[in-house]
């Protein structure tokens, strides 16, 4: 018996220290970039630099912040967001309420067919060609509207919020509807209110999303009228293996500045992960209830 | 589903007698919006596949192109070039689900081994993060990481008098990449699913097998894992509609000509050689060719995941 316990010790101790190992090694690329972007041109250059900045400044945050480019990329990804959630969240609750009601009484008619609509848009699309061709057609391109309007009706949130709507207590609607209430008042003064976990779940996974996407923004639209994400992606495009490239390296602030510009994209996502972290535990939970 | 239960008046009278509520017009003006956005903008492009079966110019449209019938995807099988494409999506695939799938599932066995309440969260906290990053970000992030000159990793592996490996820039160094930092990215997240199937164990039958003498191996064996059969099957067959998504995102941010011999993946192809270079009938014909697999394959996913553990979405 001794023995076993004495293994048993032994498991736990080498498994914590393997789990706290593999965190390390998911949390070290980004505490390396970090110390990068604010070590100086110098250490960064002979490559002393490994997970802690040395001759600590924020030039390279002067720099990358200085860029109108940048400044202007941030402001049209906040204006895209903002406006993907906040129709994303309305358009999606509202057609959830109309399906949670199912095709009976209180439903609509031709249920099953708009179930079947939804559901076939899910499980296949034109293709990027035929999408891209269309968003032009429609005089889209260059608007912000191209970052918004194609993505913002969503099956899976659509369905998770559905689910929800479907758990939501009966007699509460009843109540509301025997007291004279209409499909409206009932979805917007006591649907949307009851939902709020669920509203925030969505609503940070939107947001997320939508911060994060990059080939629309490249696709859609001009020039440097492009998201952050995009732009991003614009200014790291740059191929390590290019032979022109060693030279580049030489040149001092380079890689300084481009690890400030990445952090700078990823900083509204690390600024929200502690909340973030809270719900999507609660998010999958929420997406596997089934009546 | 819900199905409509009809109320005692109609019964044995057609479904058609259902009375609603005066005021439904509401209701089919709020899913007005949702049906015209997915109208506009999944089921008209989706007319856009004709393009596949012509040969499209854009100052004739769609209307005023040639029409070729399958000639783009009798090119599409012949072309090397797209057959080798074909090829690279599936074998990064494969080997992206057969490494996740590991990774995350022993990840999650021993993480529900953890006694410790603070290492638990702590650990918890760092390896779901990388999953909220954009592969713009973490392309960034790698190819500082992976540079054969000043990158962090080299440097590391040169301490060990290893040469500095190319990994974005050799062909089988990438496709190891390719797959390492998906597990790396996606093993936390995907362990969630794991863990709830875990917490949902009788804790009784653990009881049981101590008295019984099995150990902690014995434990998992026959406890443990078969517990955890339906949620991997369910998990397994649902990403086989994943056969053909090798991950533009994170390609896209990490390739460069160098490695298009074994890298370059069916969407970032169409990218390239349909959007940018402009060969709009090609490119549908091959993005039409990943739909219907896709679609299929998901299709049969489903129907197999519900004929095994019983897992429908609806």
């Amino acid at each position: 018996m001794q023995q076993v316990i004495a293994s048993e010790r032994w498991f736990q101790r080498t498994n914590n220290i393997f789990m706290l190992f593999l965190a390390a090694i998911c949390i070290l690329p980004l505490v390396h970039v970090v110390a990068i972007s604010l070590s100086s041109s110098a250490a960064v250059a002979v490559g002393e630099v490994t997970f802690w900045p040395l001759g600590l400044n924020f030039y390279s945050y002067e720099r990358a912040l200085g860029d109108p480019r940048l400044l202007n990329s941030v402001l049209l990804s906040v204006q895209r967001t903002v406006l993907s959630l906040a129709l994303g969240l309305l358009v999606n609750c509202m057609a959830a309420y109309v399906l949670s009601k199912g095709g009976g009484r209180d439903g609509i008619a031709g249920y099953k067919g708009i179930v079947g609509f939804f559901i076939i848009a899910m499980l296949f699309n034109g293709g990027m060609i035929p999408t891209y061709l269309l968003v032009t057609k429609l005089g889209l391109y260059n608007s912000i509207w191209a970052l918004v309007l194609p993505s913002l009706v969503n099956v899976f949130y659509l369905i998770l919020i559905m689910n929800f709507f479907k758990a939501l207590p009966k007699e509460l609607e009843e109540a509301a509807f025997m007291d004279g209430a209409n499909h409206w008042q009932v979805f917007a003064r006591m649907f949307l209110p009851l939902s709020l976990p669920v509203l925030a779940t969505v609503g940070l996974f939107l947001v997320v999303m939508e911060w994060n996407e990059w080939l629309m923004g490249q696709i859609y639209m001009k020039g440097d009228n492009v998201p952050l994400s995009t732009f991003l992606k614009s200014i790291i495009a740059v191929p390590v293996i290019d032979a022109s490239n060693v030279n580049e390296a030489a040149k001092l602030n380079n890689r300084s500045i481009g690890s400030a510009q990445i952090l700078i994209g990823a900083l509204p996502i690390l600024l929200m992960y502690p909340v973030l972290q809270r719900f999507f535990a609660k998010g999958i939970v929420i997406g596997a209830v089934k009546e | 589903m819900e199905t409509v239960i009809p109320n005692q008046a109609s019964i044995g009278k057609k479904k058609d007698k259902i009375v609603r509520r005066k005021d439904s017009w509401q209701l089919y003006l709020m899913l007005l919006p949702a049906v015209l956005l997915t109208l506009i903008f999944i089921y008209v492009p989706m007319g856009g596949i004709v393009m596949a079966f012509q040969d499209y110019k854009p100052y004739q449209g769609i209307t005023g192109s040639r029409w070729v019938g399958l000639d783009q995807f009798k090119f599409l099988f012949e072309y090397p070039d797209s057959v080798q494409v074909i090829w690279n999506t599936l074998r990064i695939a494969v080997l992206k689900l057969f490494f996740g799938t590991i990774a995350t599932l022993s990840f999650a066995l021993l993480m529900n081994e953890v006694r410790k309440k603070w290492i638990r969260n702590s650990v918890q906290t760092f390896v779901f993060l990388p999953h909220f990053l954009s592969w713009v970000v973490l392309g960034g992030i790698f190819i500082e990481l992976l540079n054969p000159q000043s990158g962090l990793v080299n440097r590391f592996l040169g301490v060990f008098g290893i040469d500095p490996i190319f990994f974005l820039g050799d062909n089988n160094w990438f496709l190891v990449t390719v797959v390492g930092t998906e597990v790396w990215k996606e093993f936390g997240y995907g362990s969630i699913i794991f863990l709830a199937a875990l917490a949902g164990i009788n804790p009784a039958l653990y009881e049981a097998a101590q008295l019984d003498g099995a150990g902690r191996w014995k434990q998992t064996w026959h406890i443990t894992l078969p517990s955890l059969v339906p949620t991997i099957v369910v998990c397994l067959t649902l990403s086989l509609s994943q056969v053909l998504n090798a991950g533009f995102d994170q390609i896209f941010n990490l390739y460069n000509p160098l490695v298009y011999e074994k890298g370059d993946i069916i969407d970032t192809f169409v990218y390239r050689i349909g959007l940018i270079g402009g060969n709009f009938s090609f490119g549908t014909a091959i993005g039409l060719f990943k739909s219907v697999v896709g679609l299929i394959l998901i299709v049969g996913g489903y129907r197999l995941a519900y004929k095994v553990a019983g897992y429908k979405i609806f």
